[in-house]
């Protein structure tokens, strides 16, 4: 039975209006950056402008460290770190021939982060001096950035933290992200607020102070050079002759944190 | 004209009439939703910190809850969607019951992740701040869509329906508003009908992709990390494939339950089952080869993390729940449905329940082994789930029980004027054999 | 040997020398001081106070490895036993020198304190007690400012300054040398960041010093034609006073980076006086490198600073990958082509139901207007 031309004709206009419409946007979208260039508006995200020219890197000597666990203690005291939580994590690591060593895992602040990636609202993102944040006013707590890290580097607020008066009194802002929240995701974040004016992250001089010579250096990868506030070393003469790695490089996560291999020499 | 349909009085009874029985199981599901309800209060209240989750296992029964509810809401389109473009008359009677469970399993599945989150009170952020990038987005624009093209699909079969209660039957004030809104236009002249059978025939195309990406999309929030167990490639095909599984398994529980309750032997027969069944029996067996892919390509190669993963499954805490799922939910399933001694109603219905109730354990050996297991060396997660998560888990399986009873009463769960249709032309369906007492 | 007197007197200086110059505390750092006889200044230096370190000005030099501060002294033999201090320091804040003229180092010291103030220098005088930066001047405490004409001038990279103390002064918070001309100082400094670092004390005896004291200045150049970032060669080269090139020497190279500088190495200078180091950063920006002479076989210390500048590598904008794009543009063709379809199959649905208004019966004519 033929429908009406009427029908036809008034169908097509809907679907040519429809299609149209659809089309536009997938070009639209093809052309977003020329768009973007023509009404002067940058997408970039500002929170991710560090407003200053450096590439962290941290340098862990796994010859040195004895597991003492003052690194996790100072980064702890630094940031309120809520109870339960460690951001810097000492694991100790035996082989079936009786070698033992002690690995301290802080977030990798990786260049190609699995978490960055994933986050549906973009509260984690990637700054450009290379440390990985995360925006608490953002973050919704779905906990994906947790289960894509294969590091296990973040923790959750599970329950709201316990404060103390001085935490409360602070102001919350990204590289200080105190008073903590319950329902969103902490991690470490290589003491932005202290690399910014030239002081060594926490980590770096609890080891220091316990050890005297400390097994976490910290620096610039741009000057090749890194330092645990006693001794400044050069970076990639060091991983080459020491052998530097990376912890899981096959997953090309690209960590900035390396590790000198447990044999002393 | 619409007076040519005529409505089977057994099929209007269920609206006309309601039992003592049904309100005491609504009011039992009621009350186990309520209780699901202040588990969740509690929530809010105090923070996830009520659940077992903590850092090593972050996702739980939440999230292996949201992907059950998301695999049997595949039931409505293999039913309706494929059956109907494949020209399979005999689904004619089971449309609707398929794909009111799409619906209604959709909507519950979508309150899991808000369940889920830390801070549901910044929902409004996906919106705002969404990035494209990410599996939960594509997760959040596919069930959405998937959604939205289920209540088309399940609306636009009830415009006839609705047009013949209308006209006939005064139904009550809730149930005339339902049938206004449908039908109030519908004169079921030909080309009316031309226009239904166009934009159901077109729905039933587009629908199929659409639900195949959902829960493809789904098996990408694991599979695109790099964990152990998850980063595989089969998962986009397993979850598909599992998900019209329990759908189906689903969808027998249910014809099984309204043929009883509703007394629609007529209509539901052992021809429906057997074919479902015969279905059932066929992605069973994917299933278990799926699985063995799996678990046999990890075992083989013998990597680290993955040969601690499968410890963890087969001779580890999750031993039990493991063997339980391979053996109960596929491999007996497989038998009763492949042998044609027990491949009976009462056959065929205890291996849907069995598939089910496996295929949710299955979902959640998919989130938590692969979470407690190591990422750093030796760091095991443990994971209790507590009363909270539970009752949330009860709350939701009931709510969906309860939705669909009340669904059944508002709208005719078997489609009178497709089967009608069915029954106009050449088909196997049987004469209306006279009224049966309730 | 007629005049006996200053026979004696000669001989017993020579003995003193023998005595002095074979105790090993000369060269120890933390050594205590020797207490006998007076401060000597033999030497006749002329010390013109231009902020230019020439040769012939100084006796004594040292160079500080911690603080990277390079001193000159030079003695007169006047009443104040007035002592002339050449600095140069890379630090822009301010610069310390402390000393005491006691036995061991107590803690409490004078402070010379020099910085630029616009294009003249600033020298402070005063007091610090213990281990706490509490500088205090001297002119509140009491006494008096005893600073000689400072001057101070920004070479291209480093301060110069230069000024002249006394070491016997009216003050009473400040210690008197009445012995031997051998005094403890340190040196400290301050940067715009909030960083302070303070050198570990050392010890030098003036008026004894070495026969020579011979000039010798430091220089650091890239290779000619060379661009930074890509050479990653740095020429150092030692010189006398009559431009002369030392040879066999050790020089170490350092660079200043954003937690303390870095050791690139010690070289020894060649037949020509040049030595090279490497050091390639990777990145754009100024860094600064330094060289240092410790003063030996007879020369002064000398040091050397030069501004590394790498201009900025033009890098491609880095906008969202192409690829993305066009995945996202395939995602909103897609979805947007279902959400179409949806809307079509109710648009298609709607014009039926609207149809209902018209006769119900079949059209078998075609309408005669078209939209």
């Amino acid at each position: 039975m033929p429908e009406s031309q009427e029908w036809q004709v008034s169908r097509r206009r809907f679907l040519r209006i429809v299609s149209g419409g659809v089309a536009a946007g997938a070009v639209s979208l093809l052309l977003s950056d020329q768009i973007f260039e023509i009404i002067g508006w940058a997408p970039t995200d500002s929170r991710a402008l560090a407003g200053q020219r450096k590439q962290w890197v941290m340098v862990i000597d796994l010859a040195r460290c004895n597991g003492c666990g003052e690194c996790t203690k100072g980064c702890s005291r630094e940031h309120f770190v809520p109870q339960g939580q460690e951001w810097i994590k000492v694991f100790k690591v035996q082989n079936e021939l009786g070698a033992e060593y002690f690995l301290p895992r802080p977030c990798m602040q990786c260049e190609n982060p699995p978490c960055v990636k994933v986050c549906p609202v973009g509260a984690t993102f990637r700054r450009d001096d290379g440390v990985v944040l995360i925006d608490h006013d953002r973050c919704i707590g779905c906990r994906y950035c947790m289960a894509a890290c294969p590091y296990s580097a973040r923790s959750f607020n599970w329950a709201e933290p316990a404060h103390t008066a001085e935490e409360l009194n602070h102001t919350y802002s990204l590289e200080e992200p105190w008073p903590h929240r319950v329902g969103t995701v902490e991690k470490c974040m290589f003491c932005a607020h202290l690399t910014r004016h030239g002081k060594l992250p926490a980590c770096v001089r609890a080891c220091t102070a316990e050890m005297g010579d400390g097994a976490i250096f910290f620096g610039d990868l741009r000057e090749d050079a890194v330092s645990n506030g006693v001794e400044t070393i050069p970076l990639a003469k060091t991983l080459r002759e020491r052998g530097g790695f990376r912890f899981k490089e096959e997953l090309g996560t690209l960590p900035r944190v390396w590790y000198l291999p447990p044999r002393s020499n | 004209m619409a007076s040519d349909l005529h409505a089977d009085p057994i099929l209007v009874r269920p609206l006309q009439e309601t039992t003592w029985r049904f309100y005491v199981v609504c009011g039992v599901l009621a009350v186990i939703v309520i209780v699901g309800v202040a588990g969740y209060v509690t929530q809010l209240q105090n923070g996830l910190a009520v659940t077992g989750l903590n850092d090593k296992v972050s996702w739980g029964l939440y999230i292996s809850n949201f992907v059950f509810f998301i695999g049997i809401s595949h039931a409505g389109t293999l039913i309706s969607a494929i059956l109907r473009v494949s020209r399979a008359e005999w689904r004619r009677p089971i449309t609707r019951m398929a794909e009111s469970i799409t619906v209604i399993a959709i909507v519950i599945a979508a309150g899991f992740p808000i369940i889920d989150m830390g801070r549901p009170d910044r929902l409004i952020h996906v919106f705002l701040y969404g990035r494209i990038q990410s599996a939960i987005l594509w997760d959040f624009v596919s069930i959405f869509t998937y959604l939205t093209g289920s209540i088309i699909y399940l609306s636009l079969p009830m415009i006839p329906d609705a047009a013949i209660l209308r006209a006939k039957y005064r139904l009550g004030r809730l149930r005339e508003f339902f049938y206004n809104f449908l039908a109030r236009r519908w004169t079921g002249n030909r080309l009316q009908k031309m226009s239904l059978e166009k934009a159901i025939g077109m729905m039933a195309v587009i629908i199929i992709p659409v639900a195949v990406s959902v829960h493809t999309v789904v098996s990408w929030i694991f599979g695109m990390t790099l964990r152990v167990g998850w980063h595989t490639a089969i998962y986009g095909p397993y979850f598909v494939v599992g998900a019209i599984f329990s759908g189906i398994a689903t969808l027998l529980i249910a014809m099984a339950v309204f043929r009883k309750v509703y007394h629609l032997e007529k209509y539901i027969t052992l021809k429906h089952f057997r074919n479902l069944g015969i279905l059932l029996l066929v992605l069973d067996i994917v299933l278990i080869y799926f699985s063995l892919s799996d678990y046999l390509t990890a075992a083989y190669g013998s990597e680290t993390q993955e040969v601690r993963w499968l410890e963890a499954l087969s001779t580890g805490p999750y031993a039990f729940l493991f063997w339980g799922t391979f053996i109960g939910g596929f491999i007996v399933p497989a038998f009763l449905l492949g042998m044609k001694r027990t491949r009976t109603i009462p056959g065929i219905v205890i291996s849907a329940i069995l598939v089910d109730i496996g295929m949710w354990i299955e979902r959640f050996l998919i989130v938590v082994p692969t979470m407690a297991a190591p990422q750093v060396p030796f760091d095991w997660g443990v994971y209790q789930p507590t009363w909270v998560e539970w009752s949330i888990t009860a709350a939701s399986f009931a709510g969906f029980a309860l939705l669909y009873a009340i669904f059944s009463k508002i709208f005719p769960i078997v489609s009178m004027w497709e089967v009608q249709e069915g029954a106009e032309a050449p088909s196997e369906v049987p004469a209306p054999a006279g009224q049966v007492n309730a | 040997m007629r005049s006996s007197p200053a026979t004696i007197a000669l001989a017993a200086l020579f003995f003193l020398g023998v005595l002095v110059l074979s105790n090993p505390m000369w060269f120890a750092p933390s050594a205590q001081a020797t207490h006998e006889g007076d401060v000597m200044c033999p030497s006749s230096t002329v010390t013109v106070h231009d902020a230019f370190l020439q040769p012939g000005e100084y006796r004594e030099s040292f160079f500080d490895p911690k603080t990277k501060v390079l001193l000159y002294f030079a003695c007169v033999q006047d009443a104040n036993r007035t002592i002339h201090v050449g600095l140069a320091t890379p630090w822009e804040n301010w610069t310390d020198l402390r000393f005491q003229a006691t036995d061991a180092w107590n803690g409490d010291f004078n402070v010379v304190r020099v910085s630029m103030k616009g294009d003249s220098a600033e020298a402070l005088d005063g007091f610090m007690r213990g281990a706490e930066p509490n500088f205090v001047e001297d002119t509140s405490l009491g006494g008096s400012h005893d600073i000689a004409g400072p001057v101070g001038r920004l070479s291209s990279d480093y301060y110069v300054y230069e000024f002249a103390f006394p070491l016997r002064s009216s003050d009473a918070y400040d210690s008197q040398l009445t012995l031997n001309g051998s005094f403890y100082f340190q040196l400290a400094y301050a940067t715009d960041r909030a960083t302070f670092l303070e050198s570990d004390p050392h010890f030098i005896q003036i008026g004894q010093a070495p026969s020579g004291a011979r000039w010798a200045s430091l220089e650091l150049s890239l290779p000619k034609g060379s661009v930074a970032l890509e050479s990653a060669e740095i020429l150092v080269g030692l010189r006398d006073d009559r431009s002369r090139p030392v040879a066999f020497m050790p020089i170490s190279v350092f660079v200043q980076t954003t937690f303390g500088f870095l050791d690139l190495g010690t070289v020894l200078t060649n037949e020509d006086g040049l030595a090279s180091v490497q050091y390639a950063p990777r990145d754009e920006g100024v860094y600064l490198v330094g060289a240092a002479f410790d003063g030996e076989r007879g020369y002064l210390a000398s040091a050397a600073w030069l501004s590394l500048v790498l201009p900025p590598v033009p890098s491609d904008p880095t906008l969202l990958p192409g690829d993305l794009l066009v995945i996202q543009t395939l995602i909103v063709l897609v979805v947007g082509g279902v959400w179409s379809t949806y809307a079509y199959s109710l648009f298609v649905v709607w014009q039926g139901l609207r149809a209902s208004r018209e006769a119900p019966s079949d059209r078998q004519e075609p309408k005669e207007e078209t939209t």
